[in-house]
């Protein structure tokens, strides 16, 4: 996976392209302690470039669910397309985080 | 042979001894040379810095005969030498795989650039210089048994890993239903079963079973846990744990996976979770009741002649949140109907979007198949092709066929 990062302030985006899996561990511990430190309100991830996603890649987007619940920032996953949308409705994901188009 | 330097020259005394360090005094060193008094030299100054273990040959054959008979941690060798010279030597050595790793120090003049290019050519690990000075020829000695034991240590270890992961994917298969239960089971329901498991190099987190559950009834279950690895592994021996204990006792296959979502919700860290199929058949009742857990979606035929259907549905993983509610769903069961079961490693290799196989694909490639074997058979075949990688999780593939009237 490759991942861009922008902020203004107020809201986090981390542009995620290419196939986010068990070797992105440590890349997505570091996007965390990053949006951590923005301090921003809210956090999109958008995965429109993101291609696929294995059950680890799922795995993510649930710790990224609990470290926002803890520190008072809101999660959008945005633009999810292909496999990546079949398998976060597959796990109803869609009732556990909030997808946008 | 030239004798430049005069060990009284030299200031090896000042060094500090191999006793002192992470190198073991021990290291076996074979000094290889024509002249008696270098061999002496090149000694004097190695055991001024504590190396005694040492080995020595006038020439190229008798230092591969040395090499053979000590195992050396280090060899310095002179290239001009007759019989077999130093060049060939370094090929022989590099060229026999209980030698190949040894570093070789070659004794060269600072003015021979050919022989030094060459020396690197035919396998010399570097090069000491001619007249020996004694600091840079210690020093890189040190350097080069440093990184011998470095890499021992690094072999040593990957051979251990290499044994445990071994022994651990086998105690891992060992969890799976094996030729005995699923023999019984044919024996006393009209049933048959085939399967496949293939775990992941790093081990991975794949488990199946299956258990009778009296009246011509059986559950068949799968799951896969997230990631790779040793974590994933040891996942499944707690979810098998807790099955074997019964904690689990419930025949609705919606209420069976809430259990297992407590047990799990229980013990996993935040980002691990399973997903999971479950079912129980009833062979005399000719139904199957079933429950999804974000599984990919399994295939049904329905009697022998119909085509293969995707038990498509969405549920939540098991162990992810407590909240989560599950859906059990009924089918018929009819003999000749056949149930596929098969982990997401089978439509992810190599990784999406360019997988050969879709659910969909399976379920034409299932078409008029005869057996469960075939079923299987029939499955692999297209990860099989030459250019395709092996997948990178466990693979496991399970067919369950219904044979008829209960014997």
């Amino acid at each position: 996976m490759d991942i861009r990062t922008t902020t203004d302030g107020s809201t986090f985006q981390a542009h995620m392209s290419g196939r986010l899996s068990f070797s992105d561990h440590q890349a997505f511990r570091v996007l965390m302690q990053d949006i951590e430190k923005s301090k921003a309100k809210a956090c999109v991830f958008d995965l429109s470039q993101l291609t696929s996603v294995d059950s680890s890649g799922l795995g993510m987007f649930i710790i990224a669910a609990e470290a926002a619940k803890s520190g008072n920032w809101h999660l959008t996953l945005k633009g999810a397309t292909g496999q990546v949308n079949q398998l976060l409705y597959l796990a109803k994901f869609d009732k556990l985080l909030t997808l946008v188009g | 042979m030239l004798l430049d330097a005069h060990p009284s020259d030299v200031s090896s005394a000042k060094l500090p001894s191999f006793k002192d360090c992470t190198i073991h005094a021990d290291a076996r060193v074979l000094i290889v040379d024509d002249s008696a008094t270098m061999r002496g030299l090149i000694a004097w100054h190695l055991k001024s810095v504590g190396l005694t273990n040492l080995a020595f040959a006038q020439d190229g054959i008798a230092a591969l005969a040395a090499a053979e008979a000590v195992t050396p941690d280090l060899v310095i060798a002179d290239l001009a030498m007759p019989n077999m010279d130093g060049f060939e030597l370094c090929r022989r050595l590099r060229a026999d795989p209980r030698t190949a790793d040894v570093p070789i120090l070659i004794q060269t003049g600072s003015d021979q650039n050919e022989d030094r290019a060459r020396s690197f050519e035919v396998g010399a690990s570097d090069l000491i210089a001619k007249p020996i000075e004694s600091r840079e020829m210690i020093a890189r000695v040190r350097v080069h048994l440093e990184r011998r034991s470095l890499i021992n240590h690094l072999q040593e270890y990957q051979r251990r890993m290499e044994a445990e992961l071994t022994l651990a994917r086998s105690m891992q298969h060992s969890l799976l239903p094996g030729p005995g239960i699923i023999g019984w089971l044919k024996r006393q329901l009209p049933i048959d079963i085939a399967s496949t498991y293939a775990p992941s190099i790093d081990l991975g987190g794949d488990i199946w079973g299956l258990e009778s559950l009296g009246h011509s009834r059986i559950r068949l279950y799968s799951a896969d846990f997230t990631g790779h690895g040793v974590g994933a592994a040891l996942n499944t021996f707690r979810l098998h744990t807790f099955l074997a204990s019964g904690a689990a006792e419930a025949e609705d296959p919606a209420e069976w996976l809430a259990k297992i979502n407590e047990f799990l919700c229980s013990i996993l860290d935040v980002g691990q979770f399973a997903t999971v199929f479950a079912a129980v058949v009833d062979l005399a009742a000719g139904d199957i009741a079933y429950s999804l857990a974000a599984c990919p979606a399994p295939l049904l035929r329905t009697g022998s002649t119909a085509p293969f259907q995707l038990l498509s549905g969405a549920g939540y993983p098991v162990g992810i949140t407590r909240a989560a509610d599950y859906e059990t769903v009924r089918a018929p069961f009819p003999p000749g109907s056949m149930l596929v079961l098969y982990s997401d490693a089978l439509i992810e290799t190599p990784d999406p979007p360019d997988a050969i196989l879709s659910p969909e694909r399976l379920g034409d490639c299932l078409s008029g198949v005869l057996s469960v074997d075939a079923a299987i058979e029939t499955m692999l075949a297209p990860l099989r092709q030459p250019h395709v990688p092996p997948p990178t999780d466990d693979l496991t593939v399970v067919a369950l066929s219904h044979r008829g009237a209960a014997q």
